[in-house]
């Protein structure tokens, strides 16, 4: 019974039970009779004797029942009580219809006497005129929904009536002074909504909206629904509510929303909680689809409510312990019933049997919590919530290791394994292989643990663990269990590749590559479905080209083999797919890497074919983020192959190049913008370009072209930059091409000039680097401002220095220094344009500030390339030349500290500093110095980190040494070995000359004279390499002095040495004159020095006869 | 005798009676219904109906019973009584419908109320200090009132600790734990909370106390974390790990109770999802994310995504509401559901 329904009676007994009550007639000690029959379950006996007592209250003529009448309708409500009770619905609904309708009831007299008697607390049998409607209501209600559990059906058409019998009583009840108080207290509203919400959904024609507004009504009270209804209404509800996405999330609301009703102790949870984990489970197995279709909406609605019914799932231990604790109270055999005050009602002997019933559930390992607590992690596993669910997992694995599942098999171990792969997605890689240590491979069976293998794999991918992913990957690929037409097989081959790859083992890497593709694994993965498979053939072959690339870069040459291996590599691929299309996520990597082979390696043969897939890929992958780093490139093949006819395309290449970057979302394409505009800032001005009309653009509008492009640059590309690469490039072509027009660009490069150089200095000293831009573009600033005569004297140049100086970083060393060199070179300079008398003033001005750098510059406060800086600067003031022993000892020992100091120190710069320290060392006097320059020579060649081009320069530095200790074997074998290698780098030159040197000091002048007599031949327009080699070998002819003049007879004469060392020199003068204006000062003075020999010579009496005798002998032939 | 005692006797044949107590010396009123235990021979059909008075003071260690048809006399209770069960008192009743209804705030001093005045039984077992006790600790600790549930646990009379249950033992020391989980080294903590669910009484752990003590622990290692760090979104590699650990246990406070008595379980996830929020580099990720696509998510960190997916199922499943502006806010907003098979 309803606990409204016990709280009403146990108020009427108290008002019928008063003393003051007749005694003779006793109507109140019928009713406490009454009462206790139908507690003892004697129903018909009650309604009998109810019936007799409203049989004499009908007798409105005996005195007695004139005296005592009032108490009538406190029998016709018992009478309704005792057939509600008895689920004689119809019959207690004519009763309580009677008693709102008997106008005798009504009757003020009769109601006032109740009150007056204090019956019902004074309030009389009023609070049951009211209360009647509820329970017609409620006849109508308990007919709608049935009985379950005696079988009696529901029938839905009682709603009709149950409905606005509700809502009738419903609107008495919440308005001011609808009910009595009595009624007030008991909280009713929160119920009459609950069943008004069922009552619409139960009904003939469900109204989910009315019923939605009760459901909301009813959240705002707070009165307590009794067991019986909060459960069977629930279960109805959640029957109904589920069918409809629309209102699946009821269940939840109105669990959440009455939790003063759904709150249950474990006691009550074990009698009614169980039945919830089904619905439960097919909300959770919702919400997994509704994921899957990307319904949200629904997968929410479903995860809330699966959660609030699992929240009313027993615990089975607690409720195990709780059945116990109220049995060792109430006992547990028959007739241990006791209902509590708040009207729950316990009985002893039903916990007894339920007791007993979970107890065998656990001892099953059969246990309800871990199945709520597994669909609780599972449904935070398909929102993808990791954290959540290896929480879940946590528990499961902590607190029910035995736990098994629907055909009572352990599942412990695919618990363990789950758990194991939550913690290594959630980063716990070494709790996940504690874990799976612990799984008996048994337990989860033969695929089992290649899953288990597989799931390593892909964690160990995903985390980028590299080595674990290939030791994973090989465990599944040599699995007896895997199936190598499947796709696991392929994807563990194609990991093993990726894994090598990334651990930069390029040579394992194409080794399993190679081995996936002659093994066909591609195609012999049949149950991968044709076009993933032909993804992965694609992703293989581009693997592969990428590979054989890396290994060309790393190695610094391109191996023909690889190369070769990359361009079959592109073939076989365009062959097999050949339908280019701009889908292709591979093709476009494979090109370009092949390109860029092509271009490391940059033979005359490579450009051709380095252009036709640069043509490909141009046509087809315009969309690629490599489009225009494909135009940068052919362009450049354009450009460094002179090809002149195509170099209107380049430029227009180079355009598009930079509009698509700078198109790029999020400025991605900076980079390359910037690449192309500095190409078009060096190359634009070269070509014309042909308008759509046929007309080539003039000066102007090239001019005006070139200007966009520096402007796009500065505006589009560097504006707002932490850091550009082509900055200080383009601020040096900026200045070359301001410093020819002048003006305000020209104070515009200047200042950009010096803001870039400011900048960068910051920048790379902040990435703590060395930018060598930075002094060019300085030594570059500070030239175009002397070019045009902008520092008055020697002071304003050094004050601009130190303007730029202090808008650098003081600790940025690297480039104080530069300046400081910036201040030297003034100085020189300034020397160099006064009287001679004065050169010693200045002289002591440059000491002095030398002396200062070697203050400011502290070789330990410095980096060993910073260190390599200074002392190279240092060492390059040395007056080698002078052989002022003293001035060269000078400048030396102020360099070698800072080599030292790095040497001392290691770390990098090892070879640079050993190289800088040995040609300083090299160029002392000293015994000591020399045999230490030796030694660091021959360590430096020997250095495997020492790259290419240092040891040139100390092969250069071994030879210059055997050079002045007059060791000409030594210098001939160096330098031999040496121009085998490099003849056309400056150091090769000067190798050259050495050897020509050494043949001449040997004897070997035929020798000497020839490699002169070369050098200064093939590098006629190098001045000076040209005009020294010339030099020598007029001195080394005149010195030989063999051969005499003759007539040939033919029309030829052969002539001696030195007449043919003057004329060879008079030739050379000829030829170089034209250019004599465009010489710089030492070029000058070089041809000078020819000019010299060749007057010296023609004076010379044979040279001078010669030239007659053949004057002569010509004439005759004329 | 002692209550205790009677409630060992063994069962028989019963009817149920009811009958009143009154202590002597605080003149209260204690309502209990009982169940006599039949006469020797007598069935259980033929047990009769009988009103009996109590009068019981534990500090006596002794209880009378009076029978309304008898005259009153000592007796051993446990002679006469195979059942014994002791109605809520109406201010534990009134008390204990807040608490259930969640009205922790009203509960609580209710509950401390009741507590009080029933406290010359708190020797009875199931009685209503012992229940007013339970509850008052329970509602403490679900309004985190941590300190405050400690020191309710602590003061249960030592003497009279045996009467307590294994569950409440557990209850007792979860809520100091959860006292001192503040203040303590989170290692040493999660000894202590080791020491309770490997201990005696380790069956007696719910998963509601589980929970709880999880939350103990994450406490520990949260507050290993620099306050600073926490508040500016910005946790330190160095100290990631402890917060990792945080955040695990937080979670497991959010699972143990697979959706009951959401308090603890939806503080720990909040918890979690700010420290995940909070983890090095996802703040970062953040703000380089744009805008969200299924791919970009995908590729973001697991860390990340944690977040992410916690905040949107704290205001979508577990219905935490928060403000447009909050943290929780913008990390649900950027959730995109990478399983769906739609396209």
């Amino acid at each position: 019974m309803f606990r409204h329904t016990t709280a009403l009676s146990v108020l009427a007994l108290a008002a019928v039970s008063a003393p003051y009550v007749c005694q003779a007639q006793d109507p109140a000690g019928k009713f406490k009779r009454i009462t206790q029959l139908q507690e003892q379950g004697k129903v018909k006996d009650a309604l009998a004797q109810c019936d007799e007592m409203l049989k004499y209250f009908a007798n409105k003529k005996s005195r007695t029942v004139a005296q005592y009448g009032f108490y009538e309708p406190f029998f016709v409500w018992k009478k309704g009580e005792l057939l509600l009770a008895a689920k004689e619905y119809d019959q207690a609904y004519a009763v309580y219809e009677g008693l709102t309708k008997n106008p005798a009831f009504q009757d003020k007299n009769l109601r006032d006497k109740a009150k007056r008697r204090k019956l019902l607390g004074g309030q009389g049998f009023d609070p049951y005129l009211t209360a009647a409607k509820y329970y017609m209501a409620l006849c109508r209600y308990q007919q709608g929904v049935g009985d379950a559990k005696k079988g009696v059906a529901p029938n839905p058409k009682a709603f009709a009536d149950a409905i606005p019998l509700l809502e009738e009583y419903l609107e008495l009840y919440q308005s001011r002074d609808g009910v009595s108080k009595m009624e007030k207290d008991l909280k009713l509203d929160g119920q009459i909504c609950f069943m008004l919400m069922q009552s619409y959904i139960l009904c003939e024609t469900p109204d989910f909206k009315k019923a939605g507004s009760y459901l909301e009504r009813g959240r705002k009270s707070k009165g307590v629904l009794p067991d019986e209804m909060a459960m069977a209404g629930l279960a109805t509800v959640i029957n109904v509510a589920m069918k409809n996405p629309e209102t699946v999330s009821w269940v939840r609301d109105i669990i959440v929303s009455n939790p003063q009703s759904f709150s249950l102790g474990p006691v009550r949870m074990a009698q009614h909680g169980a039945g919830f984990l089904k619905p439960a489970n097919d909300c959770a197995k919702r919400v997994g689809e509704a994921v899957a279709k990307n319904d949200m909406k629904a997968a929410n609605d479903n995860a809330r409510s699966a959660i609030a019914l699992l929240g009313m799932v027993p615990n089975m231990q607690e409720t195990v312990d709780a059945l116990k604790a109220k049995m060792r109270v109430l006992g547990s055999g028959k007739g241990s019933v006791v209902t509590d005050r708040d009207g729950v009602r316990y009985n002893g002997a039903n916990y007894k049997i339920m007791s007993e019933k979970y107890a065998a559930k656990i001892t099953e390992h059969v246990e309800l919590d871990a199945y709520a607590t597994q669909l609780n992690a599972s449904i935070a596993l398909n929102y993808g919530s990791f954290r959540l669910a290896k929480a879940g997992y946590h528990i499961l694995v902590d607190r029910y290791p035995d736990l098994v599942d629907n055909n009572k098999k352990p599942i412990a171990a695919k618990l363990q394994q789950a758990y194991a792969q939550l913690l290594r997605a959630t980063g716990d890689e070494e709790a996940a292989i504690a874990m799976e240590n612990k799984i008996n491979p048994a337990d989860i069976g033969e695929d089992g643990a290649l899953a288990l293998m597989l799931n390593r794999m892909s964690q160990a991918y995903k985390d980028k663990k590299w080595e674990d992913t290939i030791q994973y990957a090989n465990q599944v690929v040599t699995s007896p269990q895997v199936d190598k037409t499947s796709g696991n097989y392929l994807q563990a081959r194609i990991c093993i590749v990726e894994a090598y790859r990334n651990l930069k083992k390029n040579a394992d890497a194409i080794k399993a590559a190679e081995a996936v593709l002659a093994e066909g694994v591609v195609d012999g993965a049949t149950q991968v479905a044709e076009n993933a498979r032909a993804t992965y053939d694609k992703q293989l072959r581009f693997l592969l080209v990428a590979l054989y690339y890396s290994t060309i870069r790393e190695a610094g040459v391109v191996e023909e083999d690889k190369l070769n291996k990359i361009l079959q590599a592109v073939k076989d691929y365009e062959t097999k797919y050949p339908t280019t299309s701009p889908e292709d996520q591979f093709l476009p990597h494979v090109y370009y890497y092949a390109i860029n082979s092509l271009l490391l390696r940059s033979s005359k043969d490579d450009f051709p074919v380095a252009q036709e897939m640069c043509g490909k890929f141009i046509e087809h992958f315009k969309k690629h983020e490599n489009y225009a780093t494909v135009l940068v490139l052919n362009a450049n093949i354009i450009f460094g192959t002179k090809d002149k006819p195509k170099f209107e395309i380049a430029v227009r290449q180079l355009e598009e190049a930079y509009k698509t970057a700078l198109a790029r979302p999020e400025g991605k394409g900076k980079g390359i913008a910037g690449e192309a505009l500095n190409k078009l800032a060096i190359n634009g001005r070269m070509v014309s370009l042909t308008a759509d009309d046929g007309k080539k653009e003039d000066d102007a509008a090239k001019n005006a072209r070139w200007a966009g492009y520096m402007t796009t640059f500065w505006e589009q590309v560097d504006a707002g930059s932490e850091t550009n690469r082509f900055a200080l490039q383009m601020a040096r072509l900026a200045l070359s091409d301001a410093a020819k027009t002048g003006g305000e660009a020209y104070e515009v490069a200047i200042k950009r000039a010096e803001d870039t150089i400011v900048r960068e200095a910051a920048y790379a000293n902040t990435q703590h680097k060395l930018n060598p831009d930075v002094p060019k573009t300085i030594t570059a600033l500070i030239s175009t401002k002397v070019d045009k005569g902008e520092f008055k004297d020697l002071e304003a140049r050094k004050a601009y220095i130190a303007s730029l100086a202090s808008r650098v970083d003081k600790a940025d060393k690297f480039t104080q220094a530069a300046l400081s060199m910036e201040v030297l070179t003034a100085l020189e300079e300034a020397k160099n344009e006064v009287d001679e008398s004065k050169h010693a003033e200045f002289d002591a001005q440059i000491e002095s500030y030398l002396e200062q750098l070697a203050r400011d510059y502290q070789p330990n406060d410095l980096t060993n390339e910073i260190c390599y800086t200074i002392g190279e600067h240092m060492r390059s003031r040395a007056p080698i030349s002078s052989g002022n022993e003293s001035a060269i000892n000078t400048a030396l020992d102020r360099a070698i500290p800072y080599y030292r100091a790095a040497l001392q120190r290691g770390g990098s710069m090892q070879e640079e500093n050993s190289l800088g320290l040995a040609d300083a060392l090299s160029a002392k006097n000293d015994n000591a110095a020399q045999e230490e320059a030796a030694k660091l020579y021959a360590k430096v060649i020997a250095s495997e980190y020492a790259e290419f081009a240092v040891k040139n320069q100390a092969r250069f530095g071994q030879a210059r040494q055997a050079m002045r200790a007059g060791d000409y074997a030594r210098v001939l074998e160096i330098t031999t070995a040496y121009l085998e290698l490099d003849s056309d780098s400056d150091a090769g030159l000067q190798m050259l000359s050495m050897q020509a040197e050494a043949y001449d000091k040997t004897g070997k002048t035929e020798e000497a004279i020839n490699i002169y007599s070369n050098m200064y031949r093939d590098y006629l327009g190098s001045i000076d390499v040209s005009a020294p080699a010339c030099e020598k070998m007029m001195k080394l002819l005149w010195a030989r002095g063999k051969g005499n003049y003759a007539d040939n007879k033919d029309g030829t004469f052969t002539h001696s040495d030195k007449w043919t060392a003057w004329n060879r020199g008079s030739k050379y003068l000829e030829m170089v004159d034209p250019i004599s204006g465009q010489m710089t000062r030492e070029e000058r003075a070089a041809v000078a020095k020819v000019r010299a020999l060749v007057e010296q010579y023609k004076s010379d009496s044979t040279v001078r006869e010669e030239n007659r005798a053949e004057a002569a002998d010509r004439a005759k032939y004329q | 005798m002692k209550i205790s005692n009677v409630l060992a006797v063994g069962m028989a044949a019963l009817v149920g009676f009811s009958f009143q107590a009154e202590a002597q010396e605080k003149k209260l009123v204690l309502e209990a219904r009982a169940v006599a235990k039949a006469k020797d021979g007598e069935s259980e059909a033929k047990g009769k109906m009988r009103r009996i008075e109590i009068v019981a003071s534990t500090r006596a260690g002794h209880y009378t019973y009076q029978k309304d048809v008898d005259n009153t006399a000592d007796v051993a209770i446990d002679k006469h009584f195979s059942s014994f069960y002791v109605l809520m008192p109406p201010d534990l009743v009134e008390a204990q419908k807040l608490y259930a209804a969640e009205s922790f705030a009203e509960a609580r001093p209710k509950l401390a109320e009741s507590r009080k005045k029933w406290e010359n039984w708190k020797g009875l077992p199931e009685g209503p200090y012992l229940k007013a006790f339970r509850m008052e600790v329970e509602c403490a600790i679900r309004m985190m009132d941590f300190a405050g549930a400690a020191s309710i646990a602590k003061s249960f009379p030592d003497d009279m600790k045996k009467l307590l249950t294994p569950q409440d033992k557990v209850l007792c020391n979860t809520a100091v734990i959860l006292g001192a989980a503040a203040k303590n080294d989170p290692a040493k903590l999660e000894e202590a909370v080791n020491r309770v669910l490997k201990g005696e009484d380790k069956k007696a752990v719910t998963p509601q106390l589980y929970g709880w003590l999880q939350f103990a622990v994450a406490m520990a290692y949260e507050n290993a974390v620099p306050a600073e760090e926490r508040a500016a979104n910005n946790i330190s590699e160095a100290n990631a790990v402890a917060a990792s650990k945080a955040i695990d246990c937080y979670c497991r406070t959010g699972m143990s109770s697979h959706g009951a008595q959401m308090e603890l379980p939806i503080e720990g996830m909040k918890r979690a999802q700010k420290l995940l929020w909070a983890m090095p580099g996802v703040q970062k990720e953040v703000k380089d994310f744009g805008h969200p696509t299924p791919d970009k998510f995908k590729k973001a960190s697991q860390n990340f995504q944690d977040a992410v997916i916690l905040a949107y199922m704290l205001i979508n499943v577990y219905g935490v509401e928060a403000g447009k502006t909050s943290d929780l806010a913008k990390a649900a907003a950027l959730f995109q559901n990478t399983k769906s098979k739609k396209k």
